[in-house]
């Protein structure tokens, strides 16, 4: 009987961090979602097109996948420090970490994008892509490295507001 | 409705989307829409944290 009432007594103590987390992880899990979903269309999409086209919009999407590391390596560090300093209850600290963190990234990611794409050529050679795909492969990291900057800004912003969402819920 | 709305929503992109330079465009645009939208869902969460504050 004691058993079950300890089991009780925990239970209740754990509940409001077990919903906390369900609150956080079903946007993080629905996010991850949207996006496998969007990405295998637009892949469906690009091979209405043709396969060569798929063929050059998978070698990019690849050359993405390394951006994506970049940032997210980038973004843990800004998430770490914005939440340790929410611990610290220094919420100017928090504005100046994410304003920092965010420009800092974007203007990396956007200069390595730039620099991508004025050695694509070379680039693509090097990875033994065929000449036919190239091309398409280039003309497509040519209007695309545009927006990398905002993409990075994107998944910065994506792992802050998880971070200030689930602890304005915990605060 | 919504599956409707969704369906609809795949063909108007595939009817845009013709060779990879739209695809390429179309991209960077949502990429473009997406990061300002974030901003602007950044600005609100902050705004609450400094109401809780």
């Amino acid at each position: 009987m004691s058993i079950v009432r300890t089991i009780k007594v925990v239970f209740s103590s754990i509940k409001p961090i077990i919903l906390a987390f369900f609150y956080v992880g079903i946007f993080a899990s629905g996010s991850s979602l949207v996006n496998g979903i969007c990405l295998s269309i637009l892949s469906g999409l690009s091979a209405k097109i043709s396969p060569d086209t798929l063929a050059a919009y998978s070698v990019v999407m690849r050359i993405e996948v390394i951006f994506m590391l970049l940032i997210s390596g980038i973004g843990v560090s800004i998430v770490t420090g914005t939440a340790s300093s929410i611990g610290k209850k220094d919420f100017d600290a928090v504005w100046r970490v994410s304003i920092v963190g965010v420009l800092f990234a974007t203007i990396v990611v956007g200069f390595t994008g730039y620099l991508v794409v004025t050695n694509s050529h070379w680039l693509l050679k090097v990875i033994s892509v065929p000449e036919n795909i190239q091309a398409i492969s280039e003309r497509y990291l040519s209007i695309i490295c545009w927006s990398y900057p905002f993409m990075a800004l994107l998944f910065l912003v994506y792992l802050l507001v998880k971070a200030l969402a689930g602890l304005n819920y915990f605060l | 409705m919504s599956t409707i709305l969704r369906l609809g929503l795949i063909w108007v992109f595939s009817s845009l989307i013709v060779d990879i330079q739209s695809l390429a465009i179309l991209s960077a645009v949502s990429y473009v829409i997406l990061g300002m939208l974030s901003v602007i869902i950044f600005r609100y969460e902050y705004k609450q944290l400094a109401r809780i504050r």
